[in-house]
């Protein structure tokens, strides 16, 4: 099992019912031509009656209700790089011989793994709407004549065995021949290869020994491989505009299908995906997201997806729309004996898209520290998803009351006896106070416009109760109260 | 008695002090401080300029340093004797020679074996009591502190209060006040000065980010947390430290302690080996005499008497072992086949011209011999010498090195500043202006000493710099105060600096 080869029949079919989710269980069939002169080249099974070669008009009749559409070598493209995709998870050597098809070099890899991975690979393709079979052999040709018969996966372990009661097409002769080998009462390759190559050879030429070393699988050639995708991205333009997001989540999947085999293959999983919306008005919608978890789960993809344009409005129909995977290597990591991981990491995000659609994407996550003096400035980080062990003890323990700040601070009016506060007035907190310690100052950002500068009293009022307060550039407020 | 600022740093310490010893003293003089220190990070480079401008602006300047320590903790010293100068001076010679070019650490054996006659200080958060406390805590602090007190025992280490109008600053103070009352060491208060002015702090925070090769918007605690480690005076100290005011008191009476200026440095120049019988003086008359011999012919009448005014100056000020080590070293060049003339005033003396040093007849030019040389001056006279570049001059350099030691000789330094473009490259990176931009800048702005015909801000705006770029005025304003601040030190082409016994 040195090669594989990956087929789709009726590829150019496929590849439109798989870009068209109205096509779906209905008879289809695509036409080649114009008026009279269009024939039909591929047609669906729901397409009763109808053939290739036969004239459309022929087919409309015969098969009432069937759609008759032109090939579309967008969708095509979008298939065949999906069924590449699907290759490179294979090997990292593969050929794209035509459309609909590519040759894959296997030599090297485990045999038992590989036929496991074929199946597998086999079954993906056909849950992404491209059913695909695949055929391995000793040589390309070999395993090109297994993949036109196997159901999905055939492997070819006895090449003569294989070959014997496969009709004489296989080995494609020309007429000529065909007919010579008629009169000869040989009807299948293993008739032909039951003759001795040179005889052959002797009455048929040199045309004759090489279908004798087709129709004996023989047939050895150099593969011209190709290079695995390097961006991993989809994009798709719609004319007409599309006005409900239907249509998008059908192609989002589609693409979220064949971007995640890309990475597959790559040894990439994602990372953060993006989104934009190309709209009618020639502006877009963007938006970026980082995934709970790097990986290559199109589910996990799609709910973050799905989350978002659930609660997106356009002013303009989408004409078009682009995915992104930004590529990672997959995460490597052993949760540490005491980490409390989340019990459903994908709902735990798929919940924070929700909320961040509708509160926003700055108002949603852990808040953090940020790396300056200012006080109580923070970043929204996000959240994770293993609470860390608890850190030692710290040196220095937090000693003295704790501030209970109010959020926003409560602006207050202060009356100042000698630069030191004496009495709160204009608020919601009122009275003379008692004792005043500070000022604390902080200062910081002189090089924006920006600057801040903050001077901070706590103050314990006659009344009772210990308050912060803080002057800076807004006036005094109250930011919180001492317990 | 009246507050000493004895723990500043001035822009001698190369990007962790934002303001020059001029500067300090100025600001020294308007707030009335008697007297400040200047502890410079790992050196005493900014001692000189800070004790001529504190002599012009009737200041007392007193010599320190901060010593960083092999452990990385920086204690601070302060010169109480000529002694502790020179132990100070060897430390630093020490520690800088056997590491590279400001990594040089201070070894706590080292310190202990040259302690007399400094004064430590605790220090601030980088000292080691500070960083221990910090790190592991009272205990470990106070271990710290009573390594400090071993070496310098109770009357020469000083617990350093510091109050940056910080929240939680008083926890740490709180310990050390307890610590030295228990220890009954005193309390000293400073203010960590790192700018004269608060409006200088932005320089501070400049130097920050080139130190850590960051920039202002991402230096983010790194920065001074506010503008307060500027100068204060006695009023504004004897408030901030009205619990303690103790701590305030101390300065003046450490100040009063230290003893040693550069006043009184006691630098000897190295006397010439001169014959038995015969003293620097008469030494060099006689070789002047022969010298002259060579040169005139016979030395008589104004020859004569030119020579015996010059020679009688000479002796009176002390510097005839210096002309002799200038003859001694031209001598030694011409011996060797290398040119070598004294140039600039040195010429005007007749003596130089007996000598061989310089080639100009000063009597028969008619040169004025008092503006090489006059009674009122007290510091050394210059000669410069003309020697051609490359080996020959590095022989003369090492054959000074073989005759005066590794310690008695040494190549004097440059401080180089912060010029136009340098300084607008360096600070421009630092606000995160592009580089294009400052690329535009260097390439319009001329360089050299010749006056700028526009101003920054039209530079700028010539350089690709937009009027409305928010950050402009900020960036302005602080090239205009990092400009002429010392960058960093470099090793002069030719200029030694001789001394009897040891330089250290």
């Amino acid at each position: 099992m040195n090669y594989a080869v990956l087929c789709v029949p009726d590829f150019a079919l496929r590849a439109l019912r798989r870009s068209d989710p109205g096509l779906c269980g209905r008879a289809v069939a695509l036409v080649e031509g114009d008026g009279r002169r269009a024939r039909v080249t591929e047609a669906s099974a729901e397409a009763r009656g109808v053939a290739p070669g036969l004239a459309a008009t022929l087919a409309m009749s015969r098969c009432p209700g069937i759609t008759l559409r032109q090939r579309d070598p967008a969708a095509e493209v979008e298939a065949h790089r999906l069924l590449l995709a699907a290759a490179f998870t294979l090997s990292p050597r593969v050929e794209s011989t035509r459309g609909g098809c590519c040759t894959v070099d296997l030599r090297g890899a485990d045999p038992a793994r590989t036929e496991a991975l074929m199946r597998l690979t086999a079954a993906e393709l056909a849950g992404a709407g491209l059913p695909a079979r695949i055929g391995a052999g000793a040589t390309p040709l070999l395993a090109s004549y297994a993949a036109q018969c196997a159901e999905p996966v055939l492997v070819v372990r006895d090449p003569g065995g294989f070959l014997a009661p496969l009709p004489l097409a296989f080995a494609e002769p020309s007429p000529a021949q065909e007919e010579i080998l008629r009169g000869w009462g040989i009807g299948t390759l293993g008739g032909l290869t039951a003759l001795p190559k040179a005889e052959v050879g002797r009455r048929l030429g040199t045309d004759g020994v090489l279908l004798w070393e087709r129709a004996a699988g023989e047939a050895a050639r150099v593969l011209r491989l190709v290079e695995p995708a390097r961006s991993f991205a989809a994009e798709w333009s719609y004319e007409p505009p599309v006005e409900s997001i239907e249509p998008l989540f059908f192609k989002l999947r589609r693409f979220a299908e064949r971007v995640a085999l890309e990475l597959r293959g790559a040894g990439f999983v994602a990372e953060k995906l993006s989104l934009t919306l190309l709209l009618e008005d020639e502006t877009d919608h963007r938006r970026e997201f980082r995934l709970p978890e790097p990986g290559a789960d199109v589910e996990g993809w799609l709910r973050v997806l799905n989350a978002h344009l659930g609660t997106v409005r356009t002013d303009a129909r989408v004409a078009g729309v682009r995915l992104v995977a930004a590529p990672a290597r997959p995460p490597e990591k052993q949760d540490g004996l005491f980490d409390t991981g989340l019990r459903d990491p994908a709902s735990f995000w798929e919940n924070i898209a929700r909320i961040a659609a509708i509160v926003g994407d700055d108002r949603v996550g852990t808040p953090a520290p940020v790396d300056t003096h200012r006080p109580d400035a923070f970043v929204l980080e996000r959240p994770a998803e293993a609470v860390a062990p608890p850190a030692d003890a710290p040196v220095h323990p937090p000693c003295g009351p704790t501030l209970r700040r109010f959020r926003p601070p409560w602006p207050v009016r202060v009356v100042c006896d000698a630069g030191s506060p004496a009495r709160l007035e204009g608020g919601r907190l009122e009275g003379d106070v008692r004792a005043a310690l500070g000022p604390w100052r902080s200062a910081g950002d002189w090089w924006k416009p920006q600057a801040w500068s903050v001077e901070t009293w706590q103050v314990e009022l006659a009344r009772g109760g210990v308050y912060q307060i803080a002057c800076a550039e807004g006036g005094w407020c109250v930011e919180g109260m001492l317990d | 008695m009246p507050f000493v600022e004895l723990h500043a740093r001035s822009a001698f310490s190369f990007l962790r002090g934002g303001s020059l010893p001029e500067a300090l003293v100025a600001e020294a003089a308007r707030l009335g401080i008697p007297a400040m220190a200047l502890c410079d990070r790992d050196g005493v480079y900014g001692a000189v300029r800070l004790h001529m401008s504190a002599k012009e602006a009737g200041v007392r300047a007193l010599v320190g340093c901060e010593l960083t320590m092999e452990d990385g903790s920086v204690v601070p010293v302060l010169v109480a004797t000529r002694a502790g100068y020179r132990g100070l001076c060897g430390l630093l010679t020490t520690a800088h020679l056997r590491a590279e070019k400001g990594e040089g650490r201070v070894a706590w054996r080292e310190l202990a074996e040259a302690a007399e006659g400094l004064v430590a200080l605790t220090g601030d958060e980088e000292g080691p009591v500070r960083r221990a406390w910090l790190e592991r805590g009272p205990a470990a602090a106070a271990e710290a502190g009573a390594r400090l007190a071993g070496i310098f025992g109770r009357d020469r280490l000083h617990v350093e209060i510091q109050r940056h109008r910080l929240a939680g600053e008083e926890r740490w103070n709180r310990f050390l006040v307890d610590w030295a009352r228990a220890g009954r060491l005193p309390l000293l208060a400073t203010n960590g000065v790192l700018h004269a002015t608060p409006e200088c702090c932005s320089v501070v925070d400049v130097f920050t980010c080139l130190r850590h090769g960051t920039t202002l918007d991402a230096a983010g605690r790194r920065l001074a947390p506010n503008r307060e480690r500027h100068l204060r005076g006695q009023g504004e100290m004897e408030e901030l430290f009205r619990d303690l005011p103790e701590a305030v008191a101390n300065t003046g009476e450490l100040a009063q302690r230290l003893e040693f200026t550069l006043a009184n440095l006691g630098y000897r120049f190295p006397d010439h080996p001169v014959p038995a019988g015969e003293s620097q003086d008469s030494f060099l008359k006689k070789m002047t005499y022969f010298g002259a011999q060579q040169r005139y012919g016979s030395v008589v009448g104004e020859v004569r008497r030119q020579l015996e005014r010059e020679l009688a100056l000479i002796a009176r000020l002390g510097f005839s072992g210096y002309f002799l080590i200038v003859w001694d070293l031209c001598s030694f060049a011409r011996e060797r086949g290398s040119l070598v003339q004294g140039r600039g005033s040195a010429a005007n003396s007749a003596v130089c011209y007996a000598l061989g040093i310089t080639a100009v007849d000063p009597i028969e030019s008619k040169l004025l011999f008092e503006r090489f040389l006059s009674e009122g001056r007290t510091d050394w006279p210059d000669i410069d010498l003309d020697l051609p570049s490359g080996e020959r001059r590095e022989e003369l350099i090492q054959e000074v090195y073989r005759r005066y030691g590794r310690r008695g000789a040494a190549m004097t330094a440059n401080v180089i500043t912060y010029r136009g473009r340098s300084t607008m490259r360096e600070v421009g990176k630092v606000f995160g202006f592009p580089d294009d931009a400052l690329d535009r800048f260097s390439s319009l702005f001329h360089g050299g000493d010749l006056p700028q015909t526009l101003e920054l801000e039209e530079q700028l705006r010539m350089a690709g710099v937009s009027d409305s770029n928010p950050r402009l005025r900020a960036l302005v304003d602080t090239c205009r105060r990092v400009r002429g601040l010392p960058r960093h030190l470099g090793q002069h082409s030719g200029g030694m600096v001789l001394s009897s016994g040891g330089l250290d």
